[in-house]
């Protein structure tokens, strides 16, 4: 195994982030880690359903109990990958046996039950370990580490969800006339075709979310020792001595390297590891860490542009399929300018439409704006009368005798009409809409009158009602009534 | 809000007018906890139109029919609309009578005063057609020879919302002729348990009584009262604000097909009824908001968007009367 030939970059990660690696590295070889898994699981799974006369529901446990027989040979996959020399699907059949190794009762029995599974499993498949070595390992890599832990109650969940709402889909495509089953039946207690459907898509379900589990772990394997060994500083190293060896001055920085640990440490000579004894390096440990250089933690977050990605634009493709893929990029270049140029008009226009509204709604800020809002919000005609208050005299039951005097009744009731929606309006703050009939009007007004001044809007609007519709003016008396209860029914 | 109508001496009698405003609480006797659907059918009747009834089967179409020819001693006949029914089997035919050597006319049940055409849409187009021609004509032909209807003559036609299949839906132009289009719906649980208990106490099987309600009106009272209702006030502003609902339909967002001017004319007829039964002599706007949803909602046809997202006519219409400026005076 070597390191310089790694394709992922290593650099200190937390375990989730060792995760995100693994979930990377699951979906650049998706299909083929697919493939792998299906290649083990469904002979598997066929024997178990068709072949063996177990129930169903027990075939289906079975096929998700033998987990550990179908995943080793992903990981094996990934851990050839990472070095750029990933193996051919029929490469990785062939070294099947060798790759489940002689681990594979304890995968399958006391070992089913380990929650980190995954993060383990380069251990035995990749390391070879076994027996106590194997344990001291695990021991040493598992400290302090739970991530393990959820990746596999998560990717449970995953399986779970990812299954349900397969089959719910299944069920929701189906029309209706040949769902002859409720969903909670089929769900729950399936007949013989529901539970063969049911394992049909649990296999999907964990064939999908296999590669990701298996790769996530892998990831985190590869972060924990990435920590524990710092393979990353011995990568950085190896990258400044081949730098180094290019210029033909390794023996120069080697010397000015030796000088500058040993002015960190403030030793006299470079010492070798093998030769200190456990207490004597945890010494020396702590002698570095007490420098300011090292003695510190500390960690910064920010946005740093790292400017565009190369792109090779030799595809090496023929010059038809090159000049197809220029005029594709020329289009889309076209309409990201004609984008960003119509985003940029649409800001100018939005910011010349605020000035615009508020140069025309000045009166709506600043002193003044209460009594220019309530101005405004009040309508200006209900049913076609207008109702603001300057168009109504100061007094207008008294100039609704003068008109009635004068003879002019409808000219009277239609003042008192309008002086009783002006008041509702006005003085009640009552919301009349522009459709609202004279019935819908006098509901309205149920809502802010009184008893007594009900009776009068009622009376009033029936008054008006006969007159403007059905062209019958009431008695005189009548209206003079009307004219002198005004006052006491609204108080002006 | 009332005001008496005016009596003309050659109008009903005061007896007559008073009959009338009474026959909804009458059927509501027998039909419990339709008040909506009895109120729509007594104006289709009032301003002798048609009505067309929506709603799941065994909800009281039957017994609503029979209680409204009840309480205007009136003639009722019912047809179940079947694929197989031929427009004769409604009209009636010529028959040969062996006796007399003659040719003799036997009328169909369509010759009555009320009809009730039980789910009209599982018949085809040419049974329908035969059908909606007595409705408009108020007359009938039968092998050349034209028979008129005795007035009053009101078909109440039912459509069953559920099952479509094997149906011939009304085209939109026979949809126009009737002038209501009413919901019946279930009633509510007190009604229902009032309505039980009225049809299960001491009857025998499940048959309609309609014993209980009392005459109010003779069939032949009815044709003045209806003359009397269509010659009730209409200012011209009413006139003006029903056109203005129809045209703003016919140009609504969500409205593929509006109503025709039989719109209008449907909107304004019921608005006479409304204000009669509301003691009224003249129309007001609020008659036309109130009778617009039963009178429109047949004539508009949605568009396909505002279907699929489960619209109803009923709530565009709505919007719509939200939307028009109530008449100016």
């Amino acid at each position: 195994m070597d390191l310089t030939n790694l394709t992922v970059n290593l650099r200190p990660r937390n375990p989730w982030e060792g995760i995100d690696l693994g979930f990377s590295l699951a979906i650049q070889g998706f299909l083929q880690l697919w493939l792998l898994w299906m290649i083990g699981a469904l002979p598997i799974f066929l024997i178990l359903n068709l072949l063996l006369p177990v129930p169903l529901w027990l075939a289906g446990l079975l096929a998700w109990w033998c987990k550990p027989l179908y995943e080793p040979p992903l990981l094996y996959w990934l851990s050839r990958m990472v070095f750029a020399q990933p193996p051919g699907v029929g490469e990785v059949r062939k070294r099947w046996l060798g790759i489940l190794g002689n681990q594979l009762l304890a995968n399958l029995t006391w070992r089913r039950f380990s929650p980190a599974r995954s993060f383990v499993m380069p251990v035995a498949v990749l390391e070879g370990l076994r027996g106590k070595p194997r344990l001291a390992r695990v021991q040493v890599l598992s400290r302090q580490q739970h991530a393990a832990g959820w990746l596999t109650l998560a990717g449970l969940h995953f399986e779970i969800i990812l299954e349900l709402g397969l089959l719910i889909l299944l069920v929701v495509l189906l029309p209706e006339e040949l769902r002859s089953f409720e969903l909670g039946e089929f769900l729950f207690e399936p007949s013989g075709w529901q539970q063969g459907l049911q394992q049909i898509t649990g296999l999907l379900a964990m064939s999908v979310i296999a590669p990701f589990y298996v790769a996530a772990g892998f990831g985190l394997y590869l972060t924990r020792r990435s920590e524990l060994e710092a393979w990353d500083i011995e990568l950085g190293f190896r990258k400044m001595a081949g730098r180094l060896a290019n210029r033909r001055h390794i023996a120069g920085l080697m010397l000015v390297l030796g000088t500058a640990l040993l002015g960190f440490t403030g030793m006299e000579r470079p010492l070798q590891a093998a030769e200190l004894t456990p207490p004597e390096a945890k010494a020396l440990i702590e002698a570095v860490m007490q420098d300011d250089d090292f003695g510190k933690r500390e960690t910064q977050s920010h946005w740093r542009y790292v400017g565009q990605t190369e792109v090779d634009e030799d595809l090496g493709l023929p010059w038809l399929f090159e000049w197809l893929v220029d005029v594709v990029q020329g289009f889309s270049r076209g309409f990201a300018l004609l984008g960003e140029f119509l985003l940029w008009l649409a800001v100018g226009g939005l910011i010349v439409y605020l000035l615009v509204w508020f140069q025309r709604n000045r009166g709506l800020f600043g002193p003044g704006a209460e009594q220019t809002r309530r101005q405004r919000s009040a309508p200006v005609a209900v049913l076609g009368l207008d109702i603001r208050p300057e168009s109504l005299p100061a007094d207008v039951a008294g100039e609704a005798l003068t008109l009635l005097e004068r003879g002019e009744p409808r000219a009277a009731l239609s003042l008192l009409y309008r002086g009783s929606l002006s008041v509702l309006v006005h003085h009640y703050r009552l919301k009349v809409p522009g459709s609202a009939t004279e019935g819908e009007c006098l509901e309205l007004a149920q809502t802010v009158l009184g008893r007594s001044g009900m009776d009068y809007q009622t009376t009033l609007t029936r008054a008006w009602c006969r007159l403007a519709y059905g062209h019958d003016s009431p008695a005189p008396q009548r209206l003079e009534q009307l004219c002198h209860d005004w006052k006491r029914a609204y108080g002006q | 809000m009332t005001d008496k109508a005016s009596n003309s001496s050659q109008g009903p009698t005061q007896e007559t007018l008073q009959g009338a405003r009474g026959l909804e609480a009458e059927i509501a006797r027998a039909v419990i906890g339709q008040e909506r659907v009895v109120h729509e059918v007594v104006l289709a009747l009032l301003a002798a139109g048609h009505v067309l009834v929506e709603g799941v089967p065994g909800l009281g179409k039957t017994l609503l029919v029979r209680s409204l020819a009840s309480a205007v001693r009136g003639g009722f006949n019912r047809v179940q609309f079947t694929p197989d029914l031929m427009p004769s089997d409604i009209s009636g035919h010529i028959m040969f009578d062996m006796k007399t050597e003659n040719f003799r006319v036997r009328k169909g049940p369509v010759f009555c005063n009320f009809l009730l055409a039980d789910e009209i849409n599982r018949s085809p187009a040419k049974t329908q057609s035969a059908l909606l021609e007595a409705m408009q004509e108020q007359q009938v032909t039968i092998e050349g020879r034209t028979f008129p209807l005795i007035p009053p003559f009101l078909v109440l036609a039912t459509q069953n919302p559920i099952e479509q299949e094997g149906t011939y839906p009304l085209p939109q132009a026979q949809l126009d002729r009737f002038l209501l289009k009413v919901f019946i719906d279930y009633p509510e649980e007190g009604d229902e348990q009032a309505l039980v208990r009225q049809v299960t106490a001491g009857s025998v099987g499940d048959r309609l009584d309609t014993s209980a309600i009392r005459p109010l009106l003779q069939a032949e009272q009815i044709p003045r009262l209806q003359a009397h209702i269509a010659n009730l006030q209409v200012d011209e502003q009413i006139v003006n604000y029903a056109v203005r609902i129809v045209r703003a339909a016919r140009e609504w967002n969500g409205i593929e097909a509006g109503p025709g001017p039989r719109g209008p004319i449907a909107l304004l007829r019921a608005a006479r009824a409304e204000a009669f039964l509301q003691d009224r002599a003249f129309v007001m706007p609020d008659d036309i908001k109130a009778v617009a949803p039963a009178a429109l909602r047949h004539r508009v046809r949605l568009s396909t968007d505002l279907e699929i997202e489960g619209y109803q006519p009923d709530e565009v219409l709505a919007d719509l009367l939200n939307n028009i400026p109530a008449p100016r005076q």
